[in-house]
Order: structure tokens, then C-alpha cells, then sequence
């Protein structure tokens, strides 16, 4: 079934024992949050493997939105850090749109520093419209069981 | 775990009172159903959320007017600090004083905030290109 459906791609967790992800704050790697369209003709969820797969179903560069989507910078990237078991990491700032008017139901978080390798799929569990406004996502709290990326 | 959405339509950003609210969500987590005192600690929670709520809207407030005057991209350590004192006195004589009171607990609201007064300031940036 075509759609965003949330995930940490398999990939991504083979490729982080090959050090091909570095998430350290300022001196790792360039992570990017890219917004899908609506009704996307694609799947996206854990067997996405790279940026390149969102394509067509990325939104078009206009409405607010430039194509590669927010960038969080290195220096928003939050250390991965253990606690019981699990380790965990996400972003210090939520990525966000304005002057934006368009409609999304999903994204793809990527490694623009590491050959746009897919980190992320996220729903939005049906269609986000804004208008002439600003769309943020919301960052959950950075813990062991509720930050966005984690592994047990 | 997913992102939360949060919408706004026109300009000008989000208001102060929506950026209040995802913030007060973020720091105040429900007690699991299993720990002692679970109805006092739940109804604790319930109340501090919702001050929280209203008490956390000046402090959006005045990150967004210092946004509005500067380009700064990091959170000022005097509103931080600023919100964290208000959030502990919101704790203060309930079941949760000793829980906010927690080092860990204050570098947990410290990230927490930062993070929601960074992406306030950067919003109010875009705004003003």
C-alpha cells in the first residue's frame, strides 16, 4: 500500500555498525528532514534506503518549501547517549515552515553528508494542510523510551 | 516514535500559547499505572500541566520578542533559567517537588526548552527574511 508508514529503516541500523551515520553534536554529520506530498504513489517505511527513493513524491519547491527540506545542521544534532538498555538520540530543534501553504502526510529524514542514506520515515497519520502559515514537527522528548530514534 | 504537527495558518509564526502547550506536554509525563501513589501522582501531573500551560506563555512570549529584536540562533541561558524557576515553583508542596527538584529532571527541562525556544527563534528568523 502507497504511503508513509513510521520507521527506522533497516538499513540505517546496518549502516550504523559500518560508522557510516555519525549523529555527535557540531562534529557529526548533516542531517536533513525532507516533507512528502500528500497522496504519495510510493511506500516509504522501513525498507526505504535513501533519499533518492522519495522522488516525485517529494513536495514541489514552491508553497514554502525548498527541495531537500529543513536542514537541521550538525549543530543541532543531540549526542546518542545509553540509559537501561537502550541508546537514543534525535534533534535539538523541531524542524518547521513558514511562509508555507501546502499539504503532507509523511517525511524522510536523511544524511545529506553520507550519500542522502534514509535515517527516518515518519507519518503524519493522514494529510497536514497549512496556508499561508507555518508547519512545525514536533519533536518528541529526547529519552529511552520516547525519542525518535532508538534501539533497544 | 512519531512527530507531533503543529500548524498555524497566516503570518506571523505560532502564537506564544501553542508553543506553550507542546512545551508543557513535553515536560510533564503522565505517571505509569503501576508506581505508589499513582491517583495523587496523575492528578498532580494533570494540574501542573495545565499551569504549566498558562504559565509558560509569557516565557514564549519573551523568547519571541528577543527573536523579533536579534537573529540569535541559541536559546538566551536567562530564559531558560527563567522557565525552569517557574516551573519549580508550580511543584512546589505537591507530590512533584522532589521529582522536579532531580539534577537529571532540570537537564531534561533545560534540553526540552532549549529545544522548543530554539525552534521559536528560528521561525521568527525565517519570518523576518
Amino acid at each position: 500500500m502507497s504511503g508513509f508508514s513510521t520507521a527506522m529503516p533497516t538499513s540505517y541500523k546496518a549502516e550504523l555498525a559500518q560508522a557510516l551515520h555519525n549523529h555527535t553534536i557540531t562534529t557529526g554529520h548533516d542531517f536533513r528532514c525532507a516533507l512528502g506530498v500528500a497522496s504519495p504513489a510510493g511506500t516509504f517505511d522501513a525498507t526505504t534506503t535513501n533519499y533518492s527513493s522519495l522522488g516525485s513524491d517529494e513536495l514541489a519547491a514552491t508553497g514554502g518549501y525548498a527541495t531537500g527540506g529543513f536542514d537541521f545542521t550538525a549543530a543541532n544534532n543531540i549526542t546518542p547517549i545509553g540509559s537501561a538498555g537502550t541508546a537514543y538520540w534525535q534533534w535539538g530543534i523541531n524542524p518547521s515552515w513558514t511562509s508555507a501553504t501546502f499539504s503532507t502526510s509523511g517525511c524522510l529524514i536523511y544524511n545529506a553528508t553520507s550519500g542522502n542514506r534514509a535515517v527516518y520515515v515518519g507519518s503524519f497519520g493522514g494529510t497536514q494542510t497549512v496556508s499561508a502559515g507555518t508547519l512545525t514537527l514536533v519533536m518528541p522528548t529526547n529519552g529511552a523510551t520516547t525519542s525518535l530514534l532508538r534501539i533497544q | 516514535m512519531r512527530f507531533g504537527v503543529m500548524t498555524t495558518h497566516g503570518p506571523g509564526g505560532h502564537p506564544s500559547w501553542k508553543h506553550a502547550e507542546v512545551t508543557a506536554d513535553k515536560l510533564v509525563i503522565d505517571p505509569e499505572a503501576n508506581v505508589p501513589d499513582y491517583a495523587a501522582k496523575s492528578e498532580a501531573a494533570a494540574m501542573l500541566r495545565r499551569n504549566l500551560r498558562e504559565a509558560l506563555e509569557k516565557h514564549h512570549e519573551d523568547v519571541k520578542q528577543h527573536a523579533l529584536k536579534t537573529n540569535a540562533v541559541e536559546p538566551e541561558s536567562q530564559h531558560l533559567d527563567e522557565a525552569i524557576a517557574s516551573i519549580q515553583s508550580f511543584t512546589k508542596g505537591t507530590i512533584l517537588e522532589s521529582h522536579y527538584a532531580q539534577p537529571e529532571v532540570v537537564q531534561v527541562m533545560r534540553e526540552v526548552l532549549a529545544c522548543e525556544f530554539r525552534t521559536q527563534q528560528y521561525i521568527h528568523r525565517q519570518e523576518r527574511k
